[in-house]
C-alpha cells in the first residue's frame, strides 16, 4: 500500500482514538472544566490528525508493524528451504527441484500462483487507492470553499452600513474591551438570520437588524468580538481542512460538530467573564432573540454565527447559568487533563514512513528457484575468484602443491580445495572461475587459507572462516543474504552499495581483536546494526577468537578510515600487491611451530629481520610478520602475529620492548601472551624487581584474580608501597587501599613528630616550635629511596631553621638558616 | 458618478473640505467633530472613513504612524451632483420646478434673489 496513504490512515486512527477519549471524557467533565479547555484541547487532536510526526516508539507503529506481520503471513509466499550451510560434511540437500519434507512446503508453487494472482490483483487497488482520497478530498475542500464564497457574495449584496454613530461607538467601545485593534465594520443585512462575523483581515459584523435594544447590541457585538479575537475563523477552516482530509473518518465528522458547539460555549464563557456576573439572564436574552429567525440560509460554514441551532441554544443557556469562575482544584485538573492528551496524542503516535518502508514485505526470503548451489571448501590454500569466460567452472593451479575436486551434480556445484599434505609452501596461489550468474546457496568455508571473492550478485551466502584471510564483496546491487562467522583471522566485508535493502547485524563474540565498521552502524553491547530500505537482504557477521573484521561500505573504505597505524600497512601490504603477501599471516600452521623455534637463526633477531616484501623463509613466516607489523608500528596486527609466536620469539619480542621501555607494543604483546603463559610471570618478577610500575600495571592487566592477590600479598609484605596501589585498583579494592594508606600517613606522621622532638623542634598542629619559639619557615629534606621534603611556612614565626641529616637520613641537628638559603628556597619557590 | 453618503459621513466630508490644508490628519477630523458636537469613537471615525475611501470620497496617505486624508470630490462636485439627484427625484430634471418653488415658496431673501438675478443674466452672456 502507498505510505503516504498508509501514515495517513494511522494518523485518522489514532486521531480517532483520540477524539473517542475526549468525547467520552467530556461525559464526565463538561461542567467542571473551562469551556475553553474544552475548545481548544481539539487542537491538540487536530496537530495530531495533521501533522505526521510522533516518537519513535509508539502504539500505531506497533499496531502496524502487527498488522504487516499478519499480512506477511497470511500472504503466502514460499519459505526459503532450510540453508545447507547447515548440514554438516559436505553432504548437500539439492535446494531446488526436490520438495523438502517441510510443512510449509507442501505446494509451494500452487501458493505461489494464488499470491502472485492475489498480488496482481490487489496490487493496483492499493496503489491507487490513495487518488482516490485525494481526489475526495480536493473536491470537499473545493466544495466548502465555493459554498463559503457564495455565502460571502449573498450577504455582501443586500449590505447596509450602519450609520448610526451612537451604535458604532458602541462597537467600538466593545472592540476596546476585546482588545481587537482592527477597525471594525458594522452592517446590517436583514437576510441574515442571526448576528455574524466575516472576513479574515477586513472584519464585518453583520446584524439582521439594528433595531435591537442597546444591551443585546452590546452583547452580540461583544460575543463576534470575542471569536474574532481568538482567531475562531482559522480555527474552524483548519477543521474544515482536517474534516476533508480525512473524510472517511466518522469521528472527525462527529469531531467538528463537538468543536463548533465547544466554539459557541467557550466564546459565551470568555464573554460572561468579561459582561461580569448579573448580566446571565441578558446575554441569554441575546441568545434567544437572535434565534428568533434562523435558518435562512445555512450560514454555519466560514462565518462564526451568533447561533447555531436550537438544540444547542438550549444547553447554551443551560451552560450560560450555570457559569461560575473556576477553583484552583479544577485549574490543577484541567492542567493534568492537558498533558494528558497531550502525551497521549503524541503516544499514539503514527505509523512512521520509516516503518512503513521497512514493512514493505519484510524480510522476503529470496526464490531461490532455478539458481545452482554453490559450495566451497578451502583448506590450507589461497583461492582467488575470477569469472569465468566460458560459465563453466574451472580452477588454474599447481597440482604439486594442491588437490581442486569440482564436481557439479545437477545444480549443485561443489568445490573442494585442499593443500598436499607438507608440501605447502603457500606460495601458489589458485584462481578459480567460476561462472557470473545469479545463485542460490552459496556456502563458502575457509580454514587457514586465503579467499578473495566478489564476484558473486546474488545469492545466500554461509561462510565459516576459521583462521583464514578472506576478502569478500558485495558487488553493487547485490540482493540475497550473507551469514558469516570468522573465527579468528582476518575477514573483509565491502558492500559496494553500502548497505543498501539490508539489515545487517555484526557482533562481537571475540576476545582480542578489533571490528572496523562504518560509523553509521548502530552499537548495542557486542553487536552493530543498520538497516536500510526493504531490510530484504539479510547481513549478519559474527566475529570470534581472535583476530580482526573489517565492514566496509564502498566509500568509506578508503585507508582514511583506518586507525593511523593501519594506512601505512595498508598502503605498504594490501593495496599494493593486494593479498599475496597477507595470507602468509593467516596460513600459518601448527607443525611449523616447533621448526620454527628449532630454527637458528629466530633466536637472533636481526638475522630474521627480512625486507617486508622480501620472500621470507617458510618456517619463520610468523616471525616476519610480527617484525613486519612492528616496523609499519601496527599494533593490532602485530598482536595477531605475535600470538602465533613460539614462546622463545614471544619472550624475545618482550624482553626488547621491556628494554626499549616500548610500553605501547609491550601492552599489546602482553595481551597476545594468554592468561596462563609463564612468560607474564616471568616479566612480572622483572618488573617487581627493578620497580618498573608501568610494566608491572600492563602486565597486571593480563593476570587472574588470583594471581593479582599473591602478587598484592608480596607487595603488603614488602612494604611496596607504589605496587600495593596498582594491584589494590587492578582488584577493585581502592577503599582498602586508601585506609591503608590513611593509616600509614598517620603513622609516619607520629614517626616524624618523634624524630623531630628528638632534636628539639615540637610540633603542634600546624605550628612548629624550636627552643621555644614559633618556627617562620621550617625545611626539612630527607634524602631516601624517593627523596622528598618536609616545608612549612607560618608568617607569625620569628626563626627559620632547617634539619640536619647524614648519609643515612639520621637527624644530627637543627640549624638557623642563613639570609642566602632562605632567599634561595623563595627564590625558588 | 458620486455616491451617496450618510448624515455622519457628509459631516466628516465637511471636515475635510472646510480644512484649508490640502491633506487633513486623523486628529483635525475627531476634533473638527467634537467642535460640531457630534464626537465619536476612534473606531467608529476609522469605519465612516474607510467606508468614504471606499465610495471614493476620500484617499488616504500613511505617513509614518497617522493617515492623511484628502479629499477626491470637491464639495461643489457633491453639492452638483446632490443637487442634480434632488431635481431628478422630486422635479424629475426640472430647474425651473426648483426654481420657481424657491422664489413661489417665498424660500428666498430678498438679497438671494437679486444675487440670484444677477447669476442669470451673467450665465446668459456667457456662451
Amino acid at each position: 500500500m502507498n505510505t503516504v496513504l498508509k501514515t495517513f490512515l494511522s494518523m485518522s486512527f489514532s486521531g480517532g482514538l483520540l477524539i473517542l477519549i475526549l468525547l467520552l471524557g467530556k461525559r464526565f467533565l463538561e461542567e467542571k472544566i473551562s469551556r475553553q479547555w474544552q475548545y481548544y484541547i481539539w487542537l491538540v487532536v487536530i496537530l495530531r490528525l495533521l501533522l505526521p510526526f510522533g516518537p519513535k516508539a509508539n502504539l500505531m507503529g506497533k499496531t502496524y508493524q502487527a498488522v504487516d506481520q499478519a499480512i506477511a503471513q497470511t500472504t503466502p509466499l514460499p519459505q526459503q528451504p532450510p540453508s545447507p550451510s547447515k548440514t554438516p560434511g559436505g553432504v548437500f540437500i539439492p535446494a531446488i527441484g526436490i520438495k523438502p519434507d517441510n510443512e510449509n512446503e507442501n505446494h509451494p508453487e500452487e501458493d505461489l500462483i494464488t499470491a502472485r494472482s492475489f498480488q496482481d490483483i490487489a496490487t493496483p487497488l492499493t496503489e491507487y487507492i490513495w487518488l482516490v482520497w485525494l481526489f475526495a478530498a480536493l473536491s470537499l475542500l473545493i466544495r466548502k470553499v465555493t459554498i463559503y464564497q457564495g455565502f460571502i457574495w449573498y450577504i455582501k449584496a443586500g449590505l447596509t452600513p450602519v450609520s448610526d454613530i451612537e451604535r458604532l461607538d458602541l462597537l467600538s467601545i466593545a472592540a476596546e474591551q476585546s482588545g481587537v485593534k482592527k477597525p471594525v465594520e458594522l452592517c446590517i443585512n436583514p437576510l441574515v438570520s442571526s448576528p455574524l462575523l466575516t472576513g479574515f483581515f477586513h472584519l464585518c459584523i453583520v446584524l439582521p437588524s439594528a433595531n435591537i435594544p442597546q444591551k443585546e447590541f452590546q452583547y452580540t457585538v461583544l460575543h463576534e468580538l470575542t471569536h474574532y479575537k481568538r482567531r475562531d475563523m482559522f480555527y474552524k477552516w483548519l477543521v474544515q481542512i482536517t474534516v476533508c482530509l480525512h473524510w472517511f473518518n466518522p469521528l472527525v465528522h462527529l469531531m467538528s460538530r463537538e468543536i463548533a458547539r465547544a466554539c459557541e460555549f467557550s466564546c459565551d464563557e470568555a464573554v460572561l467573564v468579561k459582561i461580569g456576573s448579573g448580566n446571565e439572564q441578558d446575554y441569554g436574552k441575546t441568545l434567544l432573540n437572535a434565534m428568533a429567525a434562523v435558518g435562512k440560509y445555512k450560514e454555519n460554514l466560514g462565518a462564526v454565527t451568533l447561533s447555531e441551532n436550537k438544540q444547542l441554544l438550549k444547553e447554551r443557556l443551560g451552560a450560560i447559568m450555570k457559569f461560575k469562575k473556576q477553583s484552583g482544584a479544577v485549574k490543577i485538573l484541567t492542567v493534568m487533563l492537558t498533558l494528558f492528551v497531550v502525551l497521549g496524542a503524541s503516544f499514539v503516535g503514527i505509523y512512521t514512513t520509516g516503518q512503513a518502508q521497512a514493512a514493505s514485505l519484510p524480510n522476503t526470503p529470496m526464490d531461490t528457484a532455478g539458481r545452482p548451489s554453490l559450495s566451497m571448501d578451502v583448506s590450507s590454500a589461497a583461492v582467488n575468484v575470477l569469472a569465468s569466460a566460458d560459465g563453466k567452472l574451472s580452477a588454474e593451479y599447481n597440482s604439486d602443491v594442491y588437490t581442486v575436486d569440482i564436481s557439479e551434480q545437477g545444480d549443485q556445484w561443489n568445490i573442494s580445495i585442499s593443500c598436499n599434505a607438507n608440501s605447502n609452501t603457500n606460495d601458489e596461489i589458485i584462481k578459480l572461475y567460476i561462472p557470473d550468474v545469479n545463485y542460490g546457496n552459496v556456502n563458502l568455508n575457509v580454514d587457514s587459507g586465503h579467499l578473495t571473492c566478489g564476484l558473486i550478485r546474488s545469492g545466500n551466502i554461509a561462510g565459516n572462516f576459521n583462521m583464514a584471510s578472506v576478502f569478500l564483496t558485495l558487488p553493487k546491487g547485490f540482493t540475497g543474504s550473507v551469514d558469516a562467522t570468522a573465527n579468528s583471522g582476518y575477514f573483509q566485508l565491502i558492500s559496494q552499495d553500502d548497505f543498501r535493502n539490508t539489515a545487517t547485524t555484526i557482533t562481537d563474540h571475540g576476545d582480542w581483536g578489533e571490528i572496523y565498521k562504518p560509523k553509521d552502524f548502530k552499537e548495542n553491547g557486542n553487536t552493530a546494526t543498520f538497516t536500510d530500505g526493504t531490510r530484504n537482504n539479510v547481513i549478519r557477521v559474527t566475529r570470534q577468537g581472535s583476530g580482526v573484521m573489517g565492514i566496509y561500505t564502498s566509500n568509506t573504505f578508503d585507508t582514511t578510515n583506518f586507525p593511523d597505524e593501519w594506512k601505512d600497512l595498508w598502503q605498504d601490504e594490501w593495496q599494493g600487491k593486494p593479498w599475496e603477501y597477507d595470507w602468509r599471516q593467516t596460513t600459518w600452521q601448527e607443525d611449523d611451530t616447533p621448526n620454527e623455534a628449532d630454527d637458528p637463526s629466530v633466536s637472533n633477531m636481526s638475522a630474521v629481520s627480512a625486507a617486508p616484501g622480501g620472500q621470507p623463509e617458510k618456517m619463520d613466516v610468523s616471525f616476519t610478520d610480527a617484525e613486519r607489523y612492528y616496523e609499519t608500528g601496527s599494533l593490532p596486527l602485530f598482536q595477531i602475529a605475535f600470538s602465533r609466536l613460539d614462546e622463545n620469539a614471544q619472550k624475545k619480542w618482550l624482553e626488547k620492548f621491556y628494554d626499549d621501555g616500548d610500553l605501547a607494543f609491550f601492552s599489546v604483546a602482553a595481551q597476545g601472551l594468554g592468561g596462563n603463559s609463564s612468560l607474564l610471570t616471568d616479566f612480572a618478577e622483572k618488573a617487581y624487581a627493578d620497580e618498573e610500575t608501568t610494566f608491572l600495571s600492563i602486565l597486571t592487566d593480563c593476570m587472574e584474580k588470583a594471581e593479582l592477590e599473591l602478587w598484592l600479598d608480596r607487595a603488603l609484605e614488602d612494604g611496596n608501597w607504589a605496587f600495593q596501589s596498582i594491584l589494590f585498583d587492578k582488584l577493585g579494592r581502592d577503599d582498602e587501599f586508601d585506609e591503608l594508606q590513611e593509616k600509614q600517613e598517620k603513622e609516619w606522621d607520629e614517626a616524624r613528630k618523634a624524630e623531630y622532638g628528638a632534636a628539639g623542634v615540637t610540633i603542634d598542629g600546624k605550628n612548629y616550635y624550636y627552643q621555644g619559639q614559633l618556627v617562620n619557615i621550617f625545611l626539612d629534606i630527607v634524602q631516601q629511596n624517593q627523596s622528598f621534603h618536609v616545608l612549612s611556612m607560618n608568617p607569625k614565626g620569628t626563626i627559620n631553621i632547617k634539619i640536619v641529616r647524614d648519609t643515612d637520613n639520621k637527624i644530627t641537628g637543627v640549624d638557623y638558616m642563613t639570609e642566602e638559603e632562605v632567599t634561595e628556597l623563595l627564590g625558588n619557590n | 458618478m458620486v455616491q451617496q453618503i450618510s448624515d455622519t459621513e457628509l459631516e466628516i466630508m465637511k471636515i475635510v473640505w472646510g480644512n484649508p490644508e490640502e491633506a487633513t490628519l486623523f486628529s483635525y477630523i475627531m476634533e473638527g467633530l467634537a467642535a460640531r458636537d457630534r464626537p465619536c469613537q476612534k473606531n467608529t471615525l476609522i469605519v465612516l472613513l474607510s467606508r468614504l475611501m471606499n465610495k471614493g470620497f476620500l484617499s488616504a496617505r500613511k505617513i509614518g504612524r497617522h493617515n492623511e486624508y484628502t479629499a477626491l470630490v470637491s464639495e461643489t462636485d457633491y453639492q452638483t451632483a446632490q443637487t442634480k439627484n434632488f431635481l431628478d427625484k422630486i422635479y424629475e430634471g426640472s430647474a425651473k420646478g426648483l426654481v420657481s418653488n424657491l422664489i413661489m415658496g417665498d424660500l428666498l431673501a430678498d438679497e438671494e434673489y437679486e444675487e440670484l438675478k444677477r447669476l442669470l443674466e451673467k450665465g446668459k452672456e456667457q456662451p
